[in-house]
């Protein structure tokens, strides 16, 4: 019964979108739902870890003052490297790094993605096919292969592979966004407004974006760990920039320097246990909002 | 008569882009599919015209053609004397400002997403330079009208009951005035108690705002109370156009009195067999050939729209040359 009423208020909230009250409460029954809570808490700390995380590296990480293939101890707390970097503070500023590339590739792909797919859907006719044929285009195109001639071409800087995980995947969001729009786009209210006058654009601004926009939310938060995963695995087959410092660029050192041949599990243990942390977190929130957004389905 | 009627539609001509696959070696399908063909009606002042039909018979796309959702292919629609042309923005804007629609499903009709208040305001044209607080005074007065409480203009469609959203359609149809609204089977999804306030609501303001309806339905109790003059359309031909009371007492085409005897034996003994069989709409000839029992050799050609005093049937059985077969 409580659970059904606090349903609804979610409905009310997202639905009306906008001001602060409203999202703070929408913030509140997230905190009710199980999954919504450790998600958001899980995300939220790797969050902060990203943003203030280099402050308490007791290290520089790319400066050697310890003996190499050092197993934990008291001063260096997740041991050393091939050349005695302290892993702590490569784990701590690497997150910064990893968390920025996700969240700049999940706002490179989701702006192209949704502009296309809305943009596709509402129009329809013309625009929609050739739209859709790049898109057909760009996804029959197998993705990994692709990125990793791309950033072996292009100059193995951070901001080439962003630009690159960004636009190869944004035609997936648009295939997703344009079917919902196409559903969207039937409704008698877009007929209403169209009849009072608005114009597509606005109809697109007032009538759709924000009915599409936990479905965006949840693309949003799987782009951004799809990059970070994306990026690393670039990184493991050595592809990008190598000397940045991220968890992609730790799993590549400690393939290529034989951290396995030393049994150096300290050094692989962290950026992994990161990558999967943020992959469970993105699925525990996008669960929540699924939930809130569709209570039909329920939710315990 | 020409002179008060409102709205004036002759050889209206509707057709989508047949979307069915074409057979391999079966050959081309149809490009067009015919929706509506020669619809032709009038709207007097201070008269409601009701629209009957079975689903898919084209009810709705007739209401969508007129508020210029779809253009017709041929056919001419005048309103107050003025043509509509479909090519033309300000026509269309004219029509719009002039026809208003209410869609049967009062759900899907309102954005979840906005307040009553911002949905009723959809209905103020939106090139249209009013100013806010005038734009919020026309609000308020046209939800008290329909009878919404004020306490409900800030609340979201989720939280307001069936009735109530078909309220608020109402009131955004109409809180820019209108000559003509159309109703799209209004009450077909609200349950029978809340149909009869909508009902007695709709007659309401059809004396108050001198508003003139254009009703669809297939509840033949909705058409007795609410309808004057009533057409009756099958698969996208008006077969007849007459008052409510002759096609009751006497209707002309077989169809019209097919369907008056399922609502008649419906009404006395709660059952109903069919004595015709139920075919396809035919391609050729008059389209309602192949389940007519009163069908002759002439149907094989299109009948002609037979203007018989105050109605109109489409058949062969009501043609004067008839004598010299």
């Amino acid at each position: 019964m409580t659970n059904s009423t606090h349903i609804n208020d979610v409905r009310k909230i997202i639905a009306s979108g906008g001001s602060m009250t409203r999202f703070r409460s929408f913030l509140k029954q997230l905190m009710r739902n199980w999954k919504g809570r450790t998600g958001a808490l899980i995300l939220l700390s790797l969050v902060l870890l990203a943003i203030f995380g280099y402050l308490f590296a007791p290290y520089n990480p790319v400066s050697s003052n310890a003996p190499s293939f050092q197993p934990p101890t008291h001063s260096h707390l997740l041991g050393t490297d091939y050349i005695g970097e302290d892993i702590f503070s490569w784990f701590l500023v690497g997150a910064g790094t990893s968390l920025l590339v996700g969240a700049s590739i999940a706002v490179i792909a989701i702006t192209i993605g949704v502009a296309v797919g809305v943009i596709a859907g509402y129009f329809g006719g013309y625009i929609d096919n050739g739209l859709m044929r790049v898109v057909d285009v760009l996804l029959v195109i197998p993705g990994f292969p692709l990125l990793v001639i791309l950033s072996a071409f292009l100059p193995p800087t951070l901001e080439t592979t962003i630009i690159v995980l960004g636009i190869l995947s944004w035609p997936f969001i648009s295939r997703v966004i344009r079917s919902q729009t196409l559903t969207l786009r039937r409704r008698p209210y877009i007929m209403a407004s169209e009849l009072s006058g608005l114009s597509g654009l606005r109809i697109i601004v007032r009538d759709i974006i924000p009915n599409l926009i936990p479905l965006i939310f949840i693309n949003a938060i799987f782009l951004a760990i799809g990059g970070v995963v994306a990026q690393a695995g670039l990184a493991f087959f050595g592809l990008g920039d190598l000397r940045s410092v991220n968890w992609g660029t730790m799993l590549y050192w400690f393939q290529a320097e034989d951290g396995i041949v030393y049994n150096a599990w300290w050094w692989l243990i962290p950026p992994g246990i990161g990558i999967i942390l943020l992959g469970v977190g993105a699925n525990f929130l996008s669960n929540a909002v699924y939930e809130i957004t569709q209570p039909a389905r329920g939710s315990k | 008569m020409k002179d008060e009627s409102i709205l004036n539609v002759s050889g209206l001509k509707v057709r989508f882009r047949n979307r069915e696959k074409r057979g391999f070696l079966t050959g081309a399908a149809e490009k067009w599919k015919v929706v509506l063909d020669d619809i032709s009606f009038s709207v007097n002042e201070g008269e409601t015209l009701g629209i009957v039909g079975e689903t898919g018979s084209g009810k709705s796309t007739l209401a969508r053609t007129l508020v210029g959702i779809y253009r017709p292919v041929s056919g001419e629609v005048i309103l107050n004397g003025k043509r509509i042309d479909y090519g033309k923005k300000v026509d269309l804007v004219y029509l719009r400002n002039n026809i208003g629609i209410v869609f049967q499903d009062p759900i899907g009709s309102l954005n979840p997403r906005l307040t009553v208040r911002e949905i009723v305001r959809e209905g103020i044209p939106f090139n249209r330079k009013i100013s806010r607080k005038e734009q919020d005074n026309s609000i308020s007065e046209i939800t008290d009208l329909v009878g919404l409480s004020s306490s409900k203009l800030d609340e979201f469609p989720e939280t307001i009951s069936g009735g109530e959203k078909q309220r608020v359609s109402l009131a955004r149809a109409l809180v820019n005035r209108k000559k003509i609204l159309l109703l799209d089977e209004p009450t077909s999804s609200l349950d029978v108690s809340i149909q009869a306030q909508i009902l007695n609501l709709l007659r309401k303001l059809r004396e108050e705002l001198s508003v003139n309806y254009i009703f669809i339905t297939h509840d033949f109790n909705v058409i007795k109370y609410m309808c004057d003059r009533i057409a009756v359309l099958y698969y996208g031909q008006f077969l007849e156009v007459s008052s409510v009371q002759d096609l009751y007492e006497n209707p002309f085409h077989p169809y019209s009195a097919e369907l008056m005897n399922a609502n008649l034996t419906l009404e006395t003994s709660n059952k109903f067999e069919s004595q015709y069989e139920i075919g396809e709409p035919s391609r050729e000839g008059c389209i309602y050939v192949n389940s007519c029992p009163k069908r002759f050799s002439k149907c094989s050609l299109p009948p002609p729209s037979i203007p018989l005093g105050n109605r109109v049937v489409k058949c062969w059985l009501y043609s004067s040359d008839d004598a010299k077969n």
